[in-house]
């Protein structure tokens, strides 16, 4: 089953995927993500929704990928930003403790508001590199194999020159599962 | 007892754990002393210590490390005022550079304002060093001390304009593009900002140049009052920059005392590793509290150390 079931098969096709440009804020990324993933307009809140934003140019050319940890990196760098982050959040505020000007320390202020201020943020700047891509004639054990040889989540699915949708990790679970779940019946 | 609190015990509890760790060794230091001087490692560890609780005080007080650190080192420490002046310009420079990228990022720091200003700090910070170098100790001790009192009457007296009211940029400004726009993160406002004055402020920077290289201090006391007062820039573009340009100034300065020798390792690395530790102690301490009598204490402290400079420097 596994080894005939084509990429196409299981793909979420590009129209049903959100998409930003690359010079889009990350509040417009986060919520066009909030609503692939909460698929909002029907009503629907699934888990099974899109993890990930997809960042392309005017002609629909893959250029990045966000997904739930670049987006709360830079959100929340506090938290969930990796040293570097954090110890350059620590040198401004040394900065502006050392000019007798604390409080204009941007640290200081409400979660809310830094959450507000690092939103506008670009997405260029942050969004990461694709990491491997598929044909979406290609077979789903294919397409196992190049998301867990990358350490990915996402593969985007190109049919010749043109991206055409994703193939995600959950989908082949969801695969996998169907397997047993065939078993079983 | 409240998290606060908590955090505050166990800092105490750390310094009082190092200070025991630490004193049988500066007995036995001062024991072998009587013979042959301190062991190698007494200095760096006296250094470690005092750079940082001077890092906590620099930061709870409100002023830059190097400008603690020179007339203090200088003033009670029996090291040469090369090699303090020497440190004194890395450990502001760390500083810098640590705070450097995320104003960037942040775009709070300028460049269009940093780059000229800096272009003139940092040629007159390699002629201040190379003055500083070339003069007898005494009249830069001298000239180190009154430096230090003006400072102290600078903190006690400048004072401070969120936004300035620039009317109208000046031509030397305009030409150069010095403005910019940047969002204040507490309401959202959008900030346009321009500056007034430049040619009178580029030619404040030589002087700053020149004290920030002859004496290592770093210069935010003089960078922030002469880009904020002076030159009209918005406080929070005026810290930020003048953090930036002290990494371009100090880089300049520091050139010239490690081509002369002035930067021994053996004074720089316990001093930024205390520094900078002390910096992240102060930080953590500032978002609990923040003590007004601690400002009072480093002026006070300063004061203390430029008369000392001053007395060193006339009496030797």
């Amino acid at each position: 089953m596994l080894l005939k079931t084509k990429i196409r098969d299981r793909m979420i096709p590009l129209e049903n995927y959100s998409s930003v440009f690359p010079e889009a804020t990350l509040r417009e990324a986060a919520l066009a993500l909030r609503t692939s993933h909460c698929e909002l307009e029907t009503g629907m809140c699934t888990e099974a929704g899109p993890r990930t934003v997809l960042v392309a140019d005017e002609n629909s050319n893959l250029l990045g990928i966000l997904d739930f940890n670049s987006f709360l990196e830079t959100l929340i760098p506090e938290i969930a930003g990796g040293l570097s982050a954090k110890l350059s959040a620590l040198g401004v505020s040394i900065a502006f403790a050392q000019a007798d000007a604390a409080d204009l320390d941007e640290s200081r202020l409400g979660f809310r508001a830094r959450v507000i201020k690092n939103a506008e943020t670009k997405v260029k700047n942050i969004m990461l590199k694709i990491r491997g891509t598929i044909d979406a004639d290609a077979s789903l054990m294919d397409g196992l194999k190049k998301i867990y040889r990358n350490k990915i989540t996402v593969l985007p699915v190109y049919e010749k020159d043109k991206l055409v949708g994703v193939i995600r990790d959950t989908d082949l679970f969801l695969a996998v599962a169907d397997i047993l779940s065939e078993e079983n019946s | 007892m409240g998290k606060n609190d908590k955090f505050l015990m166990i800092i105490l509890l750390c310094l009082m754990s190092l200070i025991l760790v630490v004193s049988p060794a500066l007995a036995d230091a001062s024991a072998e002393s009587v013979a042959d001087g301190p062991a190698w490692w007494f200095w760096p560890l006296v250094l470690l210590i005092v750079t940082f609780i001077m890092g906590i005080l620099a930061v709870l007080g409100g002023v830059g490390g190097g400008v603690l650190f020179v007339p203090i080192i200088s003033g009670f420490f029996p090291f040469h005022l090369d090699f303090v002046r020497g440190t004194g310009l890395l450990v502001a420079l760390s500083g810098a550079l640590a705070a450097g990228p995320g104003l960037l990022k942040m775009n709070l720091a300028s460049l269009r304002l940093a780059i000229p200003v800096a272009l003139i700090a940092s040629t007159c910070a390699i002629a201040g060093a190379m003055i500083g170098l070339a003069l007898p100790t005494n009249i830069v001790q001298i000239s180190l001390g009154a430096t230090i009192l003006g400072i102290c009457a600078l903190m006690l007296t400048a004072k401070k304009s969120e936004i300035p009211d620039v009317p109208k940029a000046d031509r030397l400004s305009s030409a150069l593009r010095i403005c910019g726009v940047y969002q204040e993160a507490s309401t959202g406002e959008i900030i346009d900002w321009k500056i007034h004055r430049t040619p009178l402020g580029l030619v404040m920077f030589v002087f700053i140049g020149v004290m920030a290289g002859m004496f290592g201090l770093g210069a935010g006391w003089a960078n922030v009052p002469v880009l904020n007062l002076l030159m009209g820039a918005p406080l929070k573009i005026s810290v930020a920059t003048s953090k930036f340009l002290l990494s371009i100034t100090d880089t300049s300065a520091a050139w010239i005392y490690l081509n002369k020798g002035c930067v021994i390792p053996m004074m720089v690395v316990p001093s930024l590793v205390g520094i900078m530790l002390g910096s992240f102690v102060g930080v953590r301490l500032l978002k609990i509290a923040k003590p007004a009598f601690i400002r009072w204490m480093v002026i006070g402290i300063l004061a203390f150390a430029g008369i000392k400079a001053l007395h060193k420097g006339i009496f030797g």
